[in-house]
């Protein structure tokens, strides 16, 4: 019975992995590979690969992915389960002390602090996933991807000004990647 | 900001957690773009002040940062029963999507396409993080509120020069925002004085 192990440790893996995102990555290292040797650290490629080619949050398709690995679809159903559970009975918990104390006004004063630097964090990451993303690219050696600009250029437009769906910006960009990269590469 | 409640439904909150889940690319704080279109934007559910707040306290508690967001909405919209909803319509698109790649992985690998498509969403989701980020920052300096501007020009500045993970910068805001209140309660109190 691999279930009880693959339950205990995704728990910890949940309650180890903080800010979400690639911060997984090591725990799995450690107790998917090193200690249980579930995976190879060479399949730890095809996690990212995988994790970042569906949609959701990367960590809990990392979850998902090494259950599936381990113990087919009830091992990912598992894995999922146990990564979701110790994260989910805390935020409960702070979401019941939010819920009942947000109306204070020492509260809000605070918050209104945070969220000043929650504003610069995002900014930030956007800077990142831009220059990942846009500069980051190019066609051929030397050439900057012009379709990832123009792709940046249209979306921000279309979201900033228009108001369009970001799903539709989402589903468009897909499609045009599909369709007009292999022409100009 | 009033809020508008009428098509809240558990079924509906369902769905658009689904939705906001199955079409989030790149993963981290890219879904609080989305989060921030559906949730406040088209819905007006949530306002734009809960949702960072909310945001914030999802970076700072363990586990996937969207899932612990929309486990806030929920609990926030429909107590218990809408934590769990938006827990599980989080969580189920990417179980679903993954056990169907998993099968097709090597075709899906290999395949250009999937690639060309992935690079062309990387940078819709850059573009739209940019959006909202940008909005938000917007609302910041209509407040007109110096020292929060202040705050914010600092917190930018820290980012942009040393990258700290975003925890050291929450516990820092926290710090920053309890010693404002208690400056905030003292001037009060010097000012009743008088």
């Amino acid at each position: 019975m691999i279930y009880p192990d693959l339950l205990v440790t995704f728990m910890l893996i949940g309650v180890m992995t903080f800010g979400g995102g690639y911060s997984i990555l090591p725990l799995v290292e450690e107790l998917a590979i090193d200690q249980h040797q579930w995976l190879t650290t060479s399949e730890l490629a095809d996690i990212i690969s995988i994790s970042e080619m569906s949609p959701g949050p990367f960590s809990l398709n990392c979850s998902t992915f090494v259950g599936m690995k381990v113990a087919g679809f009830p091992g990912a159903a598992v894995a999922t389960f146990g990564f979701l559970l110790l994260p989910f009975l805390i935020v409960l918990v702070l979401a019941y002390f939010y819920n009942k104390y947000r109306g204070l006004s020492y509260v809000k004063t605070v918050f209104s602090v945070l969220n000043s630097c929650i504003i610069a964090v995002l900014l930030h990451t956007a800077i990142k996933l831009f220059s990942s993303s846009v500069p980051g690219l190019s066609l051929s050696a030397g050439k900057p991807d012009f379709l990832a600009w123009g792709i940046f250029a249209a979306s921000f437009l279309a979201m900033f000004k228009w108001k369009v769906n970001p799903l539709f910006i989402i589903f468009a960009a897909a499609v045009l990647g599909m369709i007009l990269y292999p022409v100009i590469i | 900001m009033k809020y508008d409640l009428k098509k809240l439904t558990p079924l509906n909150l369902f769905l658009q957690c689904f939705t906001v889940s199955m079409f989030s690319f790149g993963g981290g704080s890219t879904i609080i773009s989305l989060q921030q279109e559906t949730f406040v934007k088209k819905l007006g559910w949530v306002d734009s002040d809960e949702m960072l707040e909310q945001f914030t306290i999802a970076q700072s508690t363990p586990g996937a940062t969207s899932v612990n967001t929309s486990i806030l909405i929920g609990y926030r919209l429909l107590g218990l029963k809408g934590a769990l909803l938006c827990a599980l319509a989080t969580a189920l698109p990417p179980l679903v999507v993954i056990i169907i790649i998993t099968f097709f992985y090597e075709k899906l690998n290999n395949n250009e396409r999937t690639a060309y498509a992935l690079r062309a969403v990387r940078a819709a989701a850059a573009a739209m993080m940019a959006s909202v980020s940008i909005s938000l920052l917007i609302d910041l300096l209509k407040k007109k509120d110096l020292f929060l501007i202040a705050v914010w020009a600092c917190a930018m500045a820290v980012m942009l020069i040393f990258d700290p993970n975003t925890i050291l910068v929450i516990a820092a805001g926290l710090i920053v925002g309890i010693l404002y209140l208690v400056f905030l309660i003292y001037r009060q109190k010097r000012g009743e004085k008088k």
